[in-house]
């Protein structure tokens, strides 16, 4: 068995992290690293009750890789506070997203995972306020190109990003899940009518909501490098929500007919019990019953091609560039419409010769 | 078997084939390379280290590769890959030792966060630990040189390992890198010293390493107890100078000079603080190295 084998096959059976021999971890320690996925091997063998079994040098790399984790998710938080406290006079609703929902709301991908921004949802109609109150209180956009500052405003679904002077992390502020120009509309409305309030107060999308914007995120998505910790954030949030609500399953296809995210959650469910043996309600791997569009070897290419990018890689094996790269190609075909497109990136191209110009 | 027991020719065919595996002090390192002239440094440098036959974990799996064989007529370089990937730009082919050394100390200070890492030189007597924290440039590596010559235990010029369970500074005794003019004042100080030869003009100068000694090699697994902080400071023709640095200070100035204070959080400032409380501090001037040994020793008689 090879490195990247056993990390799929202990994501699948975390248990087996218990029976691994030295020889074992020496494979697997690099590949995981790669995935962002090590630190994640305290939280799951300490909830198995396996930690203090572990080598001891298995779990100084482990631990090795936690510590930042859980620095970065400390000044995330910090970053949290200080917008909410912020903002707080105006009474704009804010909604956790992603890493830091998860964390808030003690799920359990929030346990040793690398959270790189603090993204939060607010109405679209608050967006001038929010920016004007954070502006004041010392956020800056670092994006000063007014191409790059039209590009977000006009065709994606946030702010540009916002840093504050004197702290490292980037907040985001999304009005929507996915960008306005792409071929998902998510209503917002839907997402803010189910929006749950944690007991602290802070808000979350509901369980379904946020296991579909983790599928749209991944398919979506431009790079698909270290996605296998996306879909594995995606694996345990499907297991721990059918286990926490009896029907999950069929409002998580409620869920996807009214967001009209139907065919990113069948290829990421079905990406996820393929390689995790996530327990999927069979329903939710028939494509028709997921509404997901064009015909059965289109689907089934975009599969394969998703799949060949998601598989981890043994240390210093070359990712499969050809794929990638067909992917970064859809990654933009569907978030704008073709002649948008084509404008987009004639920009970007023209932009990159100026610089090289200007730098020899 | 040690390093030193077998033949130039033995080490480079492990080294091409399963790779030297040896540890320093608390890491394990697997290193692959096909460059001979890496293999014969290694092989004086590294003289009394154990390899290990056992298989295990690594910490850290290193390749020393040529990238380009082509273009080797006309620019030889050696890359240094970390599982696989290269995290900086190529040396010339003839700095591979120098950058095997960069790059073990960048892995193990880029990843190595169970442990708290002081960025300083520190050396053992009877026990105790003496921490040289400095800057680059302050002399801590000339200084912990002379004193491992004068029957000082290394436990490494560079990092202060500090386990926050116990307290304790761990060893990883390696070759001590000595630039420019340290060079041949510590042929002089030291004749008897095993010197690697001269790398010229790397990023830091020209770099001569000089090996640790073999008891340090030897017992690179003893922790030590820390006993005193001494912040060095090398100016030439100076007197020697000790005076008294109180706790809060160097505590300070040991928590912004250190490779993860901020990423350790609390925990780090617990076993910041519990060393503090241990050890007596010092601010150090020197200007001649054999004066400053013996007023060491005096001092931490």
């Amino acid at each position: 068995m090879n490195g990247a084998d056993l990390l799929l096959a202990v994501l699948r059976r975390p248990e087996r992290l218990g029976d691994l021999d030295e020889p074992a971890w020496d494979w697997l320690i690099p590949v995981a690293r790669a995935q962002r996925l090590l630190a994640r091997f305290e939280p799951l063998t300490r909830s198995l009750g396996l930690w203090e079994g572990l080598p001891e040098r298995a779990r100084r790399n482990i631990r090795g890789s936690l510590v930042p984790v859980e620095y970065q998710q400390r000044q995330v938080l910090r970053e949290w506070r200080a917008v909410q406290k912020a903002l707080a006079e105006s009474g704009v609703p804010l909604v956790l997203l992603k890493g830091a929902a998860y964390l808030r709301a003690g799920l359990p991908p929030g346990r040793g995972r690398m959270l790189s921004d603090l993204d939060l949802l607010a109405p679209r109609a608050a967006l001038p306020e929010v920016e004007r109150i954070l502006a004041a209180g010392g956020w800056r956009s670092e994006i000063e190109d007014a191409y790059d500052q039209r590009y977000y405003r006009e065709w994606m679904h946030e702010l540009p990003p916002l840093r504050h002077q004197t702290r490292t992390v980037e907040v985001d502020i999304h009005h929507n899940l996915l960008p306005l120009t792409g071929r998902y509309r998510v209503p917002a409305d839907a997402l803010w009518e189910a929006v749950q309030t944690l007991s602290s107060g802070e808000r979350v999308l509901a369980p379904a909501d946020m296991l579909l914007h983790c599928a749209a995120h991944l398919l979506v998505s431009d790079e698909l490098r270290g996605g296998l910790r996306d879909l594995f954030d995606l694996h345990q949030l499907y297991l721990h929500f059918t286990a926490q609500e009896n029907d999950f399953a069929a409002s998580l296809e409620k869920r996807a007919r009214t967001l009209g995210l139907g065919a990113p959650l069948w290829h990421a469910l079905s990406a996820a019990e393929l390689l995790f043996e996530t327990p999927v309600a069979p329903r939710l791997l028939d494509p028709k019953v997921l509404q997901v569009p064009g015909p059965a070897w289109r689907r089934n290419a975009l599969q394969a091609l998703f799949l060949a990018v998601l598989r981890p890689r043994e240390p210093g094996e070359a990712p499969p560039a050809f794929r990638q790269w067909l992917l970064y190609v859809r990654s933009h075909w569907i978030r704008m419409p073709p002649g948008l497109l084509v404008r987009h990136l004639a920009r970007k191209g023209w932009r990159r010769r100026q610089r090289e110009r200007k730098s020899p | 078997m040690k390093v030193e027991e077998l033949s130039t020719a033995e080490l480079a065919t492990r080294a091409a084939g399963p790779g030297l595996d040896f540890e320093a002090g608390p890491f394990r390192i697997l290193l692959k390379t096909r460059l001979r002239g890496m293999v014969d440094v290694f092989a004086r440098l590294y003289a009394g280290f154990p390899l290990q036959e056992r298989e295990g974990i690594h910490d850290f799996h290193v390749e020393l590769i040529d990238p380009a064989p082509l273009r080797r007529r006309f620019r030889p370089q050696s890359h240094f890959l970390l599982d696989g990937q290269a995290p900086f730009e190529p040396y010339p082919l003839d700095h591979a030792f120098p950058l095997f050394e960069w790059g073990l100390n960048y892995a193990i200070a880029t990843r190595s966060h169970s442990w708290c890492l002081l960025h300083s030189a520190v050396v053992e007597k009877d026990g105790r630990a003496l921490l040289l924290p400095a800057l680059p440039g302050s002399g801590k590596s000339t200084l912990c040189a002379a004193l491992m010559q004068r029957g000082w235990r290394l436990l490494s010029d560079e990092f202060g390992i500090l386990d926050p369970d116990s307290g304790l500074l761990q060893p990883m005794p390696r070759p001590i890198p000595l630039k420019n003019r340290s060079i041949d004042v510590m042929r002089a100080f030291a004749p008897e010293g095993v010197f690697g030869p001269r790398f010229p003009r790397t990023r830091k100068g020209d770099v001569v390493h000089l090996a640790p000694t073999s008891e340090s090699v030897a017992r690179q697994h003893q922790p030590a107890r820390p006993g005193w902080v001494l912040f060095p400071r090398y100016r030439a023709g100076a007197a020697t100078r000790i005076t008294p640095v109180a706790p809060s200070q160097a505590f300070v100035r040991l928590s912004n000079n250190a490779f993860n204070y901020q990423l350790g959080g609390e925990t780090a400032f617990r076993a910041l603080a519990a060393l503090i409380r241990r050890v007596s501090c010092h601010d150090l001037v020197y200007g001649d190295l054999e004066d400053v040994v013996a007023r060491i020793e005096d001092l931490t008689r």
